[in-house]
């Protein structure tokens, strides 16, 4: 009898474990929002840079009201307030993940229309898009030069036939502004250094004394 | 042996193989989505070239500069103490591992800010720590410390201590500051002994 008991409560902790373990795996925490590429994946797409738009074909979507692409506005409400990209609708970074906007992104991905996400420059789009590339949306592109560059181009200021919004282009040449500042401190003349005039302390005679 | 232990064990044995060759989720131990993008809306992750050549200059070692741009732009001109890892082989196990050790600060940088801000981003999600992106990347690093100009003359005391370093730095990133002395040529020094007073010449 005593035996048996010592049998059955054995046997009782192993289910007890058991049934702890496979809980544990069936609850498993799952992210709610997994990501569709590897980081590999990921590092290969970002340097391809197909995934952006001119601003001017921005302006010239927004002119002709085309309406296969969506314009989402990154960038906080009260900027977007103060003035946006007509036709744009607004979405704050921290925001584009929530239910109501991944069901926006997904219904233009089915429509086979794009989504072009802009933010005040061109880096704070490129974040949103690239958490949005990596969690599964092949359908959003970014505004090159952000907001900043197409609001002056829109209204003229600088030639929009310029490249000067394309991002990861060299100001100028480092090394030959290096080299031209190597060159003119070589070449300056150095003044010499005038000899060390050395006083000689004339000797006191014996005679004259002291105090 | 005892009859009685075979189902626990049976059990146990069983539960045990099947942990064993349940399909290993690699995503599990990555950043979530969420978080990630909580991190991207914050900008902690930029430093100034001001607060980069300050470092530098004080030869920090808790810092090590990364640059994510090709090998071949990387030879052309980088920063003095830069290391070169491209954004494509940023996942590679011995570049990973390099860019996880305690107590460094890892800043990326490349022409602008954007691919080092995607490799910032690809590293978070990886987990990675202490990593930082520097704001407005090579470029700025020149419109700061080479294309610079003075500050008008009523400008405040602050601008022009910053006009100042940045000048610093950029005669220390040339070289500009190591001027060398020559010695004149002839003129020997000569070193005359001072003769011993006699103990007749007397003092007072």
């Amino acid at each position: 009898m005593k035996e048996l008991n010592r049998t059955d409560r054995l046997t009782i902790a192993t289910v007890i474990f058991a049934i702890i373990l496979v809980i544990g795996l069936i609850t498993l925490k799952k992210p709610e929002i997994p990501y569709s590429l590897t980081v590999d994946e990921m590092a290969g797409v970002v340097i391809s840079s197909t995934e952006t738009i001119t601003p001017g074909e921005v302006i010239a979507i927004v002119e002709q009201g085309n309406d296969n692409f969506l314009l989402v506005d990154v960038r906080n409400p009260v900027d977007y307030q103060k003035s946006h990209i007509r036709q744009s609708v607004n979405i704050p970074i921290h925001e584009i993940l929530e239910k109501q906007n991944l069901k926006t992104f997904s219904d233009h991905a089915e429509g086979n229309k794009t989504v072009i996400l802009y933010g005040q420059d061109q880096l704070q789009a490129n974040g949103a898009w690239m958490v949005l590339k990596q969690t599964g949306f092949d359908n959003v592109r970014v505004l090159l030069g952000g907001f900043e560059y197409y609001d002056q181009t829109s209204t003229g200021m600088p030639g929009s036939a310029t490249s000067a919004y394309m991002a990861e282009k060299p100001v100028a040449d480092y090394k030959a502004i290096l080299e031209s500042l190597g060159s003119t401190t070589a070449s300056s003349e150095t003044k010499a250094p005038e000899p060390v005039k050395i006083i000689k302390k004339e000797k006191k005679s014996a005679a004259e004394g002291g105090c | 042996m005892n009859k009685k232990y075979f189902i626990p064990v049976g059990i146990l044995v069983g539960l045990g193989l099947i942990l064993v060759l349940l399909p290993q989720k690699k995503t599990y131990d990555e950043m979530p989505a969420e978080e990630l993008l909580r991190q991207v809306a914050s900008s902690s992750r930029f430093i100034s070239p001001d607060a980069i050549a300050d470092r530098i200059i004080k030869k920090d070692p808790s810092m090590l500069l990364i640059d994510v741009r090709s090998e071949d732009l990387f030879r052309e001109f980088s920063l003095p103490g830069a290391m070169n890892i491209p954004i494509q082989e940023i996942f590679k196990p011995e570049q990973t591992e390099l860019l996880s050790q305690e107590g460094i600060e890892y800043i990326f940088f490349s022409t602008d800010d954007i691919i080092a801000d995607q490799a910032w981003i690809l590293c978070k999600r990886k987990g990675l720590k202490n990593i930082y992106v520097m704001k407005g990347g090579l470029n700025e690093w020149f419109n700061t410390f080479f294309l610079n100009q003075p500050p008008a003359e009523t400008a405040s005391g602050e601008e022009i201590a910053l006009y100042q370093f940045r000048s610093g730095v950029r005669q220390y990133f040339t070289g500009g500051v190591t001027v060398t002395v020559q010695k004149p040529a002839g003129e020997t020094i000569t070193v005359t002994t001072k003769k011993k007073k006699s103990a007749a010449e007397g003092g007072c």
